[in-house]
């Protein structure tokens, strides 16, 4: 009877050690698997089938897209949509996970830069120009197309392009009666003046949570001034430790004149909550921000449900009088790609299909996700008050300026960190700015050998 | 003389039985806990032994791994980050622990008094460790601790200037460590239940003899308690070291990486910078100076803890 027990829990305890052993599943190991000769129509295929959508956003996105949701599952009641939504922090870090572990969802909205971590050689997400019968990819030409491509397959769907513009509060220049800045010389007039008039509130926010938003402005202004890309295509720093010492100079006069707060006001204020999220920025104490066309919905959602409603309006894009080049940048937004190992492909290419190009949805999404590049979605939204609001307008704005493409390897998660430390170091007074830019050139140059090569 | 011939003298008809019915096994007591063991070996020691094997490669999860050799230990010498974040970890252990056990026992030493209604005041004051680690705990202490919110009001009505919690070092790390010191509910109950069982002869011929409240304290309860103290110690100083939680979802690090603890630094490494074999290599030297710290505690522990039933105390 013992000897018995005792091989039932030998058997049990190395099966467990056996089923724990399997390595994480490399995602370039088969993702595409055999191609069928011919894609299965999946409208015709009536099988119930849960597909998991995953995207980030804020409140308005979240909202919107479930609706869109409800309405493709109206359309299509086999299918199943499980949504998986969160706020943009810490969502990298857990796709990271999910993708590593093959527990990712079918579809994925995923960030520019994702694709050259998760899919070097083109293999780790679904090839979508395996499914062009069920996805309209000519609503889209090739200069969106390719931002998604990766070793020339095509990983992700570029969803819409945006740039980070300047939005001011009106109600408070009104209040105090500053005028809305519309160049640099302005916005740091606008600073001096809200320092004499009302010295609690401020003109503008740099949002060094993201790591990026802190520097953004001040490398706009560089490039505009030197004619120098800060970070090339292929990931080389092209600015010296001299012109960054210069881009951080400009970042402490935005801070000396009051145009923003010290790190450590913000922090004091703040913490690490998102702008939106603070009660300065509710109340309109603080009354600029930089932020992506594609995502500036939460910020209006946030000062027009207020109790006092407050107005949202796109500044001009401040050029320096000399610029040598336009210097500020451009991105798409987002894509959306489907995960190489799904179950479903066809189901997924369904969905996606109809999410970016399907009228009923590009009218419930509005601008979401920005401005959508899609010919059918932009169709469906001529006349509709999406294209007059703030999200348009900057996203015109950015288009029609000579924007610069990001590199995809400027939100890098190790340069964030670094760009965020010489933004502290000088706020805090920890280090001048000769010192915090050398830094700054050497850890990037040093950082950037590591990824790229990677 | 060894057992098995004590047991044979005093008990022959004893027999080792070779059978025994259904519910008398002796690895019945083994089934029971395979559960267990499975978890344990799939949960615990597999991870264990697997980022052992990790901290030696270039994992980055994503591409497969390769070996580096010792190549992540040697550079963390040169890593500021990591010596500022070891720094922040031990600065943190430094106050956390201490001010727990202290407060943990003050509360302990309350609650332990004949009060009218003190049976409510336990259950109170053991809710916050109860709520724990919970992520809506540390968002609400992200919004308590800003310039104008609710703890600065409080100061305020006392007069006194605000504080700058999230804009300077210490006060950042001073959130973090309240939180956790808020959260003194299972170390007190412990402590209290410690008191309870303490020896009331001491205490009289102690009153007897003239003894002030003070020098009871110190003299009686203190070395009375030590195997707690002791216990409470070691417990919280190990799960010190492994905090993540808080710095994670209260001040991400900041300000300037004050409050960078390194459970922080390693998750960030992995996920952040996909540089999984590095962290893994930090890991196990967190796990080593834990190691260390725990054994000197053990090893000093002669010279402060007294165990009333063995007597060791007097050397």
């Amino acid at each position: 009877m013992k000897k018995a027990i005792a091989t039932i829990l030998a058997l049990t305890m190395s099966i467990g050690i056996l089923a724990g052993c399997s390595t994480p599943s490399n995602s370039s190991s088969k993702s595409t698997s055999s191609p069928t000769a011919s894609v299965k129509d999946p409208t015709q295929d009536k099988t119930p089938v849960t597909l998991r959508v995953q995207w980030w956003g804020g409140d308005d996105r979240h909202a919107a897209t479930l609706k869109a949701i409800a309405a493709f599952q109206k359309k299509y009641p086999w299918i199943t949509i499980k949504p998986e939504y969160a706020g943009w922090d810490g969502f990298k870090d857990k796709v990271t996970t999910q993708i590593s572990g093959g527990t990712a969802a079918d579809v994925l909205q995923i960030n520019y830069d994702w694709i050259a971590t998760f899919s070097k050689d083109g293999k780790g997400f679904y090839d979508l120009e395996k499914l062009n019968k069920i996805i309209d990819l000519t609503n889209w030409d090739e200069t969106s197309l390719k931002f998604g491509r990766s070793n020339g397959v095509l990983n992700a769907i570029p969803v819409s392009n945006t740039g980070r513009s300047l939005f001011y509060n009106k109600t408070t220049f009104d209040k105090l009666g500053v005028a809305i800045p519309t160049s640099w010389d302005s916005l740091i007039e606008a600073g001096k003046q809200f320092k004499a008039k009302d010295p609690t509130k401020y003109p503008f926010d740099l949002d060094t949570g993201t790591g990026f938003t802190g520097l953004y402005l001040a490398v706009v202004y560089e490039q505009q001034k030197t004619g120098k890309e800060f970070l090339s295509q292929d990931g080389k720093l092209g600015m010296s430790a001299d012109e960054l010492k210069d881009a951080l100079d400009f970042y402490k006069t935005l801070e000396d004149n009051h145009v923003i707060r010290t790190q450590k006001q913000r922090m004091n204020d703040g913490g690490e909550t998102a702008l939106y999220q603070t009660s300065k920025f509710i109340d309109g104490s603080v009354a600029g921000f930089l932020e992506w066309s594609s995502s500036v919905g939460k910020f209006e959602t946030v000062l027009t449900k207020n109790k006092n409603k407050q107005e949202l309006v796109l500044g001009e894009l401040p050029i320096l009088k000399d610029a040598k080049m336009n210097g500020w940048f451009i991105k798409p937004s987002l894509l959306f790609a489907i995960n190489g190992k799904t179950k479903y492909p066809e189901q997924s290419a369904l969905f996606l299909n109809w999410l970016l190009n399907d009228p009923e949805s590009s009218k419930l999404l509005g601008s979401t996700r920005g401005i959508p590049s899609s010919k059918a979605a932009l169709a469906a939204l001529q006349g509709s008050k999406d294209l007059e609001g703030n999200s348009y307008k900057a996203t015109e704005q950015i288009a029609n300026s000579k924007p610069s493409v990001i590199s995809p390897y400027m939100e890098n998660t190790t340069l964030n960190k670094l760009y965020k430390t010489a933004i502290e170091s000088v706020s805090y007074g920890k280090s001048d700015t000769t010192q915090a830019s050398q830094t700054l050139f050497d850890k990037m140059n040093s950082a950037l050998k590591d990824i790229v090569k990677k | 003389m060894t057992n098995a011939t004590v047991e044979k003298q005093l008990s022959p008809a004893k027999v080792k039985k070779d059978h025994y019915a259904l519910g008398e096994s002796k690895y019945l007591g083994l089934l029971y806990i395979a559960p267990w063991i499975l978890g344990f070996l799939v949960f615990t020691l597999y991870p264990i032994v697997a980022s052992l094997v990790l901290s030696f490669t270039d994992c980055n999860l994503i591409t497969a791994p390769g070996f580096v050799g010792i190549e992540n230990y040697t550079s963390m010498f040169s890593d500021d980050t990591f010596k500022t974040s070891l720094t922040v970890t031990f600065e943190y252990v430094l106050l956390e622990v201490p001010l727990k056990i202290i407060i943990s026992l003050m509360v302990a030493m309350i609650l332990n008094m004949k009060l009218k209604g003190i049976n409510f005041f336990r259950t109170t004051f053991y809710i916050p460790s109860i709520l724990g680690s919970n992520v809506a705990i540390a968002v609400l202490w992200k919004f308590i601790f800003q310039s104008d919110g609710l703890i600065n009001q409080v100061i305020g009505l006392f007069g006194a200037q605000p504080v700058s919690w999230f804009g300077e070092q210490f006060p950042a790390l001073m959130t973090i460590v309240l939180l956790r010191v808020w959260e003194f509910g299972s170390t007190m109950i412990i402590f209290l239940a410690a008191l309870k069982s303490l020896p009331q002869d001491v205490y009289e011929a102690a009153a007897v003899d003239g003894c002030t409240k003070v020098k009871r304290f110190f003299k009686i309860t203190i070395p009375l308690l030590s195997p707690t103290i002791f216990f409470n110690f070691v417990m919280q100083l190990i799960s010190a070291f492994q905090e993540f939680n808080a710095p994670y979802l209260i001040t991400k690090g900041g300000p300037e990486n004050g409050t960078y603890l390194l459970p922080m630094y390693i998750y960030d490494m992995t996920f952040g910078q996909y540089k999984m074999g590095y962290a893994s290599a930090m890991s196990w030297i967190l796990f080593i100076i834990i190691m260390i710290f725990t054994a000197l505690t053990f090893k000093y522990s002669k010279y402060w803890v007294f165990y009333s039933d063995e007597g060791q105390g007097d050397n």
